[in-house]
């Protein structure tokens, strides 16, 4: 009961951070969803009900944030998660560095589009920054999840 | 079942909420979220916020030197400019009493200054701030920073509200062209900001400066959005559509200015 309450306000003060502190860092007007980067991470360890709760729960607040209608992160965050972790057993049960890296390009490239087209601003350039950016905040929440989570446990990444 | 606990509890919350969004009543959740987040926002932003001002001001250092020059020059060239205008309006505000002209816009906007309290997505063209309906705010208020429009109200709650910035493709201003007088709607987007509908019979020129009409009634007239770019409809079209700049960088807006009348 406490670890669940310490997971979700985890996950909510950096749902907060990307509110209130991600707007000042960032490049071209864009900053990468902590949110989408945590929740696919944790699906690297086998987390799967704390990648959901990520999706969930971060959605939530940045649907209360944010003046699109209400439910579209939590919708596009849940989904997307859920996607990922069955391509993941279906497909790449041991998957090398590229195929992990290719699937973390395409899950942002996903989002990052269908959010600037419900907005009508779709441009390659930014999205191609936003998803450069992405995957340095994914190595750095990687390199932190692997204090919490057994690298073990997690999927095994073939380097070659 | 008892690790899926949480995330079924966290899905019925979120539909709840979905559910009172379809009827119009999500002002209060929303409310009560950025009251409670708003000071967690501020310790944050004091703790955070000035690593990338650091780095910004050491890259940029070269650019900022040659910057203040020219603005110091700018600003003694403004200074004699502003003392001819100061006689220059004076003399106007007396041949207005000598022909008995009513004032028709303010000379002095009445503003209420207001801070950003966040923004969940760069790709959504929209900031929160700090003022609600409780400090006199309502929807459609025009919004200024640095003496150039940035958006109007789109939403309004108690303690806070949702400012939707020009450069959102819905967001629809009527403007007018300073010089060549021809009226449009400016309108933001992928293209960046662009004035349409303007008529064809109006001979528009380069770098003329973009202002509010007033038409509508809620945003005030002469409030200015930029300058013409360039002129981007294609022969043939019925309406001729202008694209144009703005000085105003809209991803570090800080500080902003409702003008109440």
């Amino acid at each position: 009961m406490v670890k669940n309450f310490i997971k979700i306000f985890i996950i909510i003060f950096i749902a907060l951070i990307q509110i209130f502190i991600m707007p000042s860092f960032a490049i071209f007007g864009n900053w990468p969803n902590l949110i989408l980067v945590l929740a696919v991470i944790l699906l690297f360890f086998n987390a799967d009900p704390e990648a959901v709760l990520a999706a969930c729960a971060g959605g939530l607040v940045l649907d209360l944030a944010s003046p699109a209608p209400f439910g579209l992160f939590t919708i596009l965050l849940v989904i997307i998660t859920l996607l990922v972790k069955l391509l993941m057993s279906r497909f790449f049960n041991e998957p090398s560095l590229l195929i992990i890296t290719l699937i973390m390009i395409c899950v942002l490239f996903t989002f990052d589009a269908i959010l600037s087209l419900v907005n009508h601003n779709f441009s390659f350039t930014v999205i191609g920054f936003n998803i450069l950016y992405s995957l340095i905040i994914a190595v750095i929440f990687y390199r932190l999840l692997s204090i919490w989570f057994d690298r073990n446990q997690g999927i095994k990444i073939k380097l070659r | 079942m008892k690790k899926w606990r949480p995330i079924i509890i966290i899905i019925a919350i979120s539909a709840t909420l979905f559910i009172l969004s379809l009827f119009g009543l999500l002002k209060w959740p929303k409310n009560i979220f950025w009251k409670i987040t708003n000071p967690v926002g501020m310790v944050l932003k004091v703790s955070f916020g000035g690593i990338p001002k650091f780095f910004r001001n050491i890259f940029y250092i070269n650019s900022i030197t040659k910057q203040n020059r020219n603005l110091i020059e700018e600003n003694l060239n403004l200074q004699s400019e502003l003392a001819k205008l100061q006689e220059t309006k004076y003399e106007n505000e007396i041949l207005k009493k000598e022909l008995n002209f009513s004032k028709t816009a303010p000379d002095n906007l009445d503003l209420f200054p207001v801070a950003v309290i966040g923004k969940t997505s760069g790709y959504l063209k929209s900031v929160t701030i700090d003022k609600g309906e409780k400090d006199g705010l309502f929807k459609g208020q025009a919004v200024i920073s640095q003496g150039f429009l940035v958006g109007t109200v789109s939403e309004i709650r108690p303690d806070n509200a949702e400012v939707i910035l020009i450069t959102d493709y819905n967001s629809l201003i009527p403007v007018v062209l300073q010089e060549s007088r021809g009226t449009g709607l400016i309108r933001g987007g992928i293209g960046g900001l662009v004035v349409e509908d303007i008529p064809l019979n109006i001979s528009i020129k380069n770098n003329e400066s973009v202002i509010t009409s007033g038409l509508g009634g809620v945003v005030p007239s002469g409030l200015v959005i930029g300058v013409v770019k360039e002129v981007i409809s294609k022969p043939g079209e019925i309406f001729q559509k202008v694209s144009v700049a703005s000085p105003i960088d809209f991803s570090k807006l800080e500080v902003l200015f409702v003008v109440k009348k």
